[in-house]
């Protein structure tokens, strides 16, 4: 078979708008297309294992993580199941990200620097499972880290920064590009960001393993100490960097608000093009194509309508909120959260609303 | 105490990006410029690859007065002979990745495995202490932590790592060469068989095989996703900002 349906010239056709003859390949209702669910990638008990590692962000995986696992689900055959092992909490399942079975070990975190334990861990697992590729983000925050340390440890072959990959091979970026270099699957795979198209058809079995199967993690000795993390000041931070970053558009009437906003949420505070040829906040924080691409996780919209060149600077944001007099404004589209009211009251009174929630908090015995 | 404690640095042959021309591996300068502010003279600047690479020039240039190369030839293993030579080496400093070849950034975790000893990536400053390297390590999202380890380890060191890099015509022609001996080792890490080919096009990205049929194709490609979260209209705007806050909440983007 060659995938592609024969069809029939001859077989009953419906009526066009325009009257003309229209051949419908395979009739059905648009109520069950819209809402038909993915089919399971296999229905097979797995005789083999691909193992995708990462850690866990705020309890859920961002896209460079879930690329792993789509990767090892997407070059995994019907009898080969996708083991995710989540380094950190986990909340919600990763059916959709087309993990057959889910390892949650919530005592890793990555903010936390314990690579032997974390080593141990993985080791464990992949002894109990011999999987045969084991899948990794290659990210500088911990992934990377791992998969070097796994594939000095193992003593197999090991694929960093890798650009491309199908079931034959994987390709690399040789001498900082301007060539690049294939060779078989390794072992251990470390992908770059965007090596994967996270748009699958399919979905994992997403079976969440219990603390009761997961193999007794041995103690050992842990040589580093973490020292925790530094403080940083956000405000200090490029816009490029910034983790959480308040923006003003042409909506905003007062920008000391929106100052005091950002202060409040310890964010950076950024601007659409509209706002910084008005004058009202410097070059530097213009944010869109002309401006710069930021990857905040929270992307506060206060007042910006959302043209389509400060939706491609925000495209990596996770969380986009929107604060808006126009519920028709493009920016709605885009933002998973939008508020609908002035934004200067909404400001204030979430401004309030956070001061008051700190001042409960301080409050000795309360959790 | 930093006086008797013998700090290298490993040192790769650079390569412009764009014009192919043999210098410094910026990576690996700054990583020696870390070493210099350690050890001072002292410090030991360890190549392994051509003696006669015209890159360790600049690397003379850049402060190293000796260079003590181990010939390893192309595409042999330097990791075992890395790893006897080093083996005195209380710190081994290394750049993040090199800029010919793969440049995994695979080495430090290598030598580190042969040698036994903790490694710590992503290192912007080091201090010694009592035995034990205290390191500044780079996280994203300008985030920065602190780890410490006890003396040997490698570091690998983060091209961000604040230095001085001064170039002197005058030390590139006094710097000296120094060959040391290859001694056979067992291969320490197996490599993939890589061949190479031209980046003509930009890399595919992996994507999964689309089962649906042409139909539901069209129409994916004629549907807009209405994609866009909730939107909030009614309330005062302390319910607004309540709703919102519970947001932020909820997916753990704000502490309280």
């Amino acid at each position: 078979m060659s995938g592609s349906l024969r069809r029939d010239p001859r077989r009953v056709a419906d009526a066009g708008p325009s009257g003309l003859r229209r051949i419908v390949v395979r009739k059905r209702d648009a109520v069950s297309e819209e809402t038909a669910d993915k089919p399971q990638r296999t229905s097979e008990t797995p005789r083999q294992w691909h193992m995708a590692v990462a850690h866990s962000d705020r309890g859920s995986l961002d896209d460079h993580a879930r690329q792993a696992i789509a990767a090892a689900a997407i070059l995994a055959g019907p009898d080969t199941g996708v083991l995710a092992v989540v380094l950190g909490e986990l909340n919600g399942s990763l059916i959709e990200a087309g993990a057959d079975l889910v390892a949650v070990l919530p005592e890793f975190d990555r903010n936390s620097f314990q690579p032997e334990h974390e080593l141990a861990a993985v080791l464990t697992l992949i002894e109990s499972y011999a999987p045969k590729h084991i899948f990794l983000p290659d990210s500088a925050s911990g992934d990377g880290d791992l998969g070097r340390r796994l594939g000095a440890q193992v003593g197999s072959t090991a694929a960093t920064h890798v650009v491309e990959l199908d079931a034959d091979h994987v390709s690399i970026a040789w001498s900082s590009g301007g060539e690049r270099a294939r060779a078989p699957l390794p072992q251990v795979i470390l992908l770059a960001a965007g090596a994967v198209d996270l748009d699958i058809p399919f979905t994992g079995a997403g079976r969440r393993l219990v603390v009761a199967d997961l193999p007794a993690i041995p103690t050992v000795k842990q040589h580093y100490r973490d020292l925790g993390l530094e403080e940083t000041q956000t405000a200090a931070i490029a816009l490029e960097e910034a983790d959480f970053i308040v923006s003003g558009g042409y909506g905003v009437r007062n920008v000391a608000t929106l100052e005091a906003l950002a202060q409040t949420l310890g964010a950076a505070v950024g601007a659409s093009r509209v706002a910084v040829d008005e004058g009202k906040f410097p070059r530097d924080k213009q944010i869109g194509a002309t401006g710069k691409t930021v990857t905040a996780s929270a992307y506060i919209a206060v007042g910006i309508s959302g043209a389509v060149q400060h939706l491609q600077g925000i495209k990596d944001c996770r969380h986009v909120i929107a604060i808006n007099h126009d519920a028709g404004a493009p920016i709605a589209k885009r933002a998973d959260l939008t508020i609908i009211g002035d934004a200067e009251d909404v400001m204030q009174a979430l401004i309030a609303r956070m001061e008051q929630a700190r001042a409960q908090r301080e409050i000795p015995g309360a959790s | 105490m930093s006086e008797r404690l013998s700090v290298a640095v490993l040192i790769s042959a650079g390569q412009h990006p764009v014009s192919r021309a043999p210098r410094a591996c910026r990576g690996d300068a700054v990583a020696m410029a870390l070493g210099r502010k350690l050890a001072g003279d002292s410090l030991r600047v360890v190549h392994a690859g051509d003696p006669k690479s015209p890159a360790l020039n600049d690397y003379h240039a850049l402060g190293a007065s000796r260079i003590e190369v181990v010939a390893v030839p192309d595409g042999q293993d330097a990791i075992g002979p890395l790893a006897a030579k080093l083996l005195k080496a209380d710190v081994i400093l290394t750049g993040s990745r090199a800029e010919q070849g793969e440049g995994s950034g695979l080495l430090p975790y290598l030598l580190a495995h042969a040698l036994r000893r903790p490694v710590i990536a992503d290192v912007l400053g080091v201090w010694i202490e009592k035995g034990e390297a205290q390191v500044r390590q780079f996280q994203p999202k300008g985030r920065r932590r602190r780890v410490a380890a006890p003396v040997p380890l490698v570091l690998s060191v983060h091209p961000l790592a604040s230095c001085e890099l001064t170039y002197a015509y005058a030390r590139l022609k006094s710097g000296r060469i120094e060959l040391a001996s290859v001694v056979a080792q067992p291969r320490q890490a197996i490599r993939p068989h890589w061949t190479l080919e031209p980046a003509s096009q930009r890399p595919v990205p992996l994507k999964a095989r689309d089962t649906k049929d042409g139909h539901a194709r069209m129409l994916g490609y004629i549907q807009s996703q209405a994609k866009g979260g909730a939107v909030v209209f009614e309330g005062s705007s302390v319910d607004k900002a309540q709703i919102l806050l519970t947001y932020l909440r909820d997916h753990r983007l704000v502490e309280l």
